[in-house]
């Protein structure tokens, strides 16, 4: 017989060949979703026949009927999609309607759908079960919703779907009906990352939050609820909202379209504010303001710019030229003052553009739940100092040491002011009309006992700590720690101003306060006990 | 019932198809085309003169004609050694070759993929190893000269691969203040389909086992998973992150390389050989995952049994 192949053979060969490729499983399965995007009038007559006969039979059920904000005399309804009773995930349609007559419909439909959809676990079967999971109990509300769930490789999977709020994240789980693995899960929470540019035009993160297509200046990422509320210059909502009168919400929340902020007082104050809780986190291990995560609010545009020329001279000293810590968490940031205009020989920025003026409000806060330093005369001024002293910390922490905008340094809100000053000198109070030494200190009634002012005795005291130098009063020489242990002389002064002081302290409880403290932390007779003293001693406390 | 095991059933149900078609198809007593020549029976050692007609008288002596030759019956020739069993020259008209194996090594290859995370640019450096995996194929040609056929050959292989994964990855809330990150990560799939036209050499190797050599271009496609995101958790203050996987995207593209093997069979019977493959392949492609390139070594080593059918 001759050679010839047959086509028989052929034939065999190949089915031996294809027997032996890889067995696949297809990418969908039996999964089949149905995209809807009707316009045109024949399909949405079509469609409209079908909803009607979907809901008839229960495969789509109504969620409700939405007006159109934008387009008026339209409506959208939402329709989800059922299988025996339980609803698919991801199943929906959308329905537009103008007067009653169906414009478009769009939507996904999930088909091949072929459940046993009698569970064999309850709901709150797998509430116990997330509960051994996450540590999170569910509330009666929160109870978890049999649904069906398509899955990513195809087919369909009956499952409870629950929503968990732990405390670093908001994760949907997805728990099999019949077993009560996890089969899927997904976090929820939509924080996000975006950028700003600040006053002085260089760009920050900006931890915020997407709600209904909007970014709002809520930072969920760290342990407190961060807001930043822009009140448009309405002067007298922010006065109503501090003395508790009116309630903020989240048209309030200062907002952005797309993540790329451009309102620089906003994007200061809000990432300063997150800045200076990390400070607070990183050095001392403090939670918040109260140590408890107290939610931290920030108040930008609180006046007009423009208006600046007709305000009251208490308006534009306190929402103009100033910011002040307001209680409860809250801080509020002056508008500075529109381009051109001066006072005091000099051009205002927003408040919230310096991280040391920042600081030093939300420090405040911390002297408010801790010490509770009395804000008049020299626990006034002991106030001040520790929130100075925490400013200027924080600016260190973050920012290149230097001289000029956006550079660490001892001085306070230097980055506020064209051409650049400042408020005070921890390194030269005189420089600025302050006391460098308890024999100068202010002892007249303005200013609370000047708090402002004589807030130079003790930071100029901080200063000599760390840095050394010679006191330009008593010519008294300091040793000081060394700008690179300048976190130990931070520790000192924190430890001793929130654990250690009274509320009606006074400068030479101060000393005593510290030097205790530089004993816990570094042992007696370290260096850092005698700078501390040094320090104290130079500036005429003992 | 497992892929793998469903795989090797279609195996033995392939073997026993293949065979089944060279009995079928084989002629009773044929010989597999290397040992036609070989297994021919000797030709008789009779005296060539053809017999006079039954009835015939003898003719008579003429003087005036040479006497006529009588052949004498030549000694007895010593036997000598049967040669081997396949000639030198293959006189078939092509062979047919299924196989299925594993693939033993593959190139392994980095890739490095920039992500956005947190307004930065994120970095992740994947440095893959592709793993064990089955492959099947089939080889054909037709002898065009001597022992030598030009034919084409098919395989796949699916395999897996196993990544390491270091990275870089921006601080949610500082600039240029990045966490590395290192892990490991599995069962990312790797899909690989090679066509390649090759030229066979035959070569006799013993009484019943002979051997095939094989190269050629070859064009190898590739459908993989590649990594394009890290995973990880973090939490407050963010300074540090823990890798829990990647996120992976399937690409494929494919490159032209080459492919270099043997094939040593044992004929079991006259239209059919038992035995194994060795291949090696190796392409160099370029894939994209996250459309970003990243230059991809194909192929790899094969080791296989197979079944060939001599025609």
């Amino acid at each position: 017989m001759s050679a010839t192949v047959r086509p028989s053979r052929w034939i065999l060969a190949i089915i031996a060949i294809g027997l032996t490729l890889p067995v696949q499983p297809s990418a969908q399965g039996a999964t089949g979703l149905r995209a809807v995007a009707a316009t045109a009038a024949r399909d949405l007559r079509d469609w409209d026949t079908q909803i009607t006969r979907m809901v008839r039979d229960g495969q789509v059920r109504s969620r409700g009927e939405d007006a159109d904000l934008l387009v008026a005399g339209r409506t959208h309804e939402r329709l989800d999609q059922y299988y025996q009773g339980v609803r698919v995930f991801g199943g929906e349609l959308v329905r537009q309607a103008d007067e009653g007559q169906t414009v478009s419909v769009f939507g996904a439909l999930y088909t091949g759908v072929g459940l046993d959809v009698d569970p064999t676990l309850s709901p709150a079967d797998v509430a116990d079960i997330i509960e051994e999971m996450t540590g999170v109990a569910l509330g009666a509300e929160r109870a978890p919703e049999l649904v069906v769930l398509p899955r990513d490789e195809g087919g369909y999977v009956l499952a409870y779907r629950a929503r968990v709020m732990a405390s670093t994240d908001l994760t949907v789980y997805f728990i099999d009906a019949g077993d009560g693995d996890v089969v899927m899960k997904y976090s929820d929470l939509q924080t996000t990352i975006g950028t700003g540019t600040g006053v002085q035009n260089d760009t920050k993160k900006v931890s915020t939050t997407l709600r209904s297509g909007t970014y709002l200046a809520i930072d969920a990422m760290r342990p407190p609820a961060i807001y930043t509320y822009d009140l448009k210059g309405n002067l007298t909502r922010t006065q109503l909202y501090l003395n508790g009168l009116v309630t903020l919400n989240d048209s309030d929340v200062a907002s952005d379209a797309d993540n790329q902020w451009a309102d620089q007082a906003a994007v200061d104050a809000h990432a300063c504010a997150g800045w200076t809780y990390d400070y607070f986190y990183k050095r001392f291990g403090r939670l918040g303001l109260d140590n408890r995560n107290l939610t931290m609010s920030s108040i930008v545009h609180p006046v007009r710019r423009e208006d600046w020329a007709s305000a009251s001279s208490s308006t534009l000293s306190l929402y103009y030229l100033n910011a002040f810590y307001a209680g409860h968490g809250i801080m509020v940031y002056g508008e500075g003052l529109p381009p051109g205009a001066i006072v005091g020989g000099l051009q205002w920025n927003y408040f919230s553009g310096a991280l040391d003026v920042v600081a030093h409000e939300l420090t405040h806060g911390v002297t408010d739940y801790s010490s509770g330093l009395i804000y008049r005369n020299e626990s006034g001024a002991l106030n001040e100092a520790f929130s100075d002293i925490m400013g200027t910390a924080v600016e260190f922490y973050f920012q290149q040491t230097g001289a000029g905008y956006l550079k660490a340094d001892y001085l306070l809100g230097e980055d506020l002011t064209s051409p650049q000053s400042a408020f005070r000198s921890m390194a030269n109070p005189q420089a600025y009309d302050d006391p460098d030494h308890y024999s100068k200190r202010y002892l007249g009634s303005a200013d609370n006992g000047g708090v402002h002012s004589n807030s130079g005795i003790a930071n100029h005291a901080f200063y000599l700590a760390v840095e050394g130098g010679v006191n330009r009063t008593s010519g008294l020489s300091v040793q000081g720690v060394g700008s690179a242990n300048r976190d130990k002389i931070e520790k000192v002064f924190y430890r001793g101003f929130t654990q250690f002081l009274p509320a009606n302290a006074t400068f030479a409880l101060a000393r005593a306060a510290t030097l205790q403290a530089a004993r816990d932390l570094y042992g007696a007779g370290s260096d850092v006990e005698r700078a501390i003293q040094q320090a104290w001693t130079a500036v005429g406390v003992n | 019932m497992t892929i793998t095991s469903a795989i090797v059933r279609r195996v033995i149900v392939a073997g026993v198809l293949a065979s089944v078609a060279g009995l079928l198809e084989l002629p009773a007593g044929a010989q597999t085309s290397t040992t036609r020549q070989t297994e021919r029976p000797q030709p008789p050692l009779a005296p060539k003169v053809a017999a006079p007609p039954p009835g015939a008288a003898p003719k008579a002596a003429d003087p005036q004609s040479p006497t006529p030759k009588t052949t004498a019956p030549k000694p007895p020739v010593a036997k000598k050694p049967l040669p081997p069993r396949t000639s030198k020259v293959w006189k078939g008209r092509g062979f047919m070759v299924v196989s299925g194996g594993a693939q033993v090594a593959a190139p392994s290859y980095t890739s490095t993929v920039v992500f956005k995370l947190y307004a930065e640019d994120a970095t992740l450096n994947a440095s893959s190893e592709v793993q064990i995996g089955p492959v099947f194929g089939a080889r054909g040609g037709m002898r065009v000269w001597k022992n030598l056929a030009i034919g084409a050959a098919f395989g796949v292989s699916s395999t897996s691969q196993r990544v390491d994964v270091t990275g870089r990855l921006p601080h949610p809330f500082m600039f240029n203040q990045f966490r590395e990150v290192k892990g490991t990560a599995s069962g990312l799939d790797r899909f690989e389909t090679m066509f390649a036209i090759e030229a066979s050499w035959l070569i006799a190797v013993r009484r019943r086992v002979d051997m095939f050599l094989f190269a050629g271009p070859a064009y190898i496609n590739v459908r993989q998973d590649m990594a394009t995101r890290i995973q990880f958790t973090e939490s407050y203050p963010y300074d540090t992150v823990s890798f829990t996987g990647v996120e992976s995207s399937r690409v494929s593209g494919g490159a032209v390389g080459i492919t270099a093997g043997a094939d040593v069979a044992y004929l079991v019977s006259k239209g059919l050989g038992l035995g194994g493959q060795l291949r090696y392949s190796y392409a160099s492609a370029t894939l994209r995952p996250a459309d970003q390139p990243a230059t991809v070594g194909l192929g790899g080593l094969q080791l296989s049994v197979s079944a060939r059918i001599l025609f």
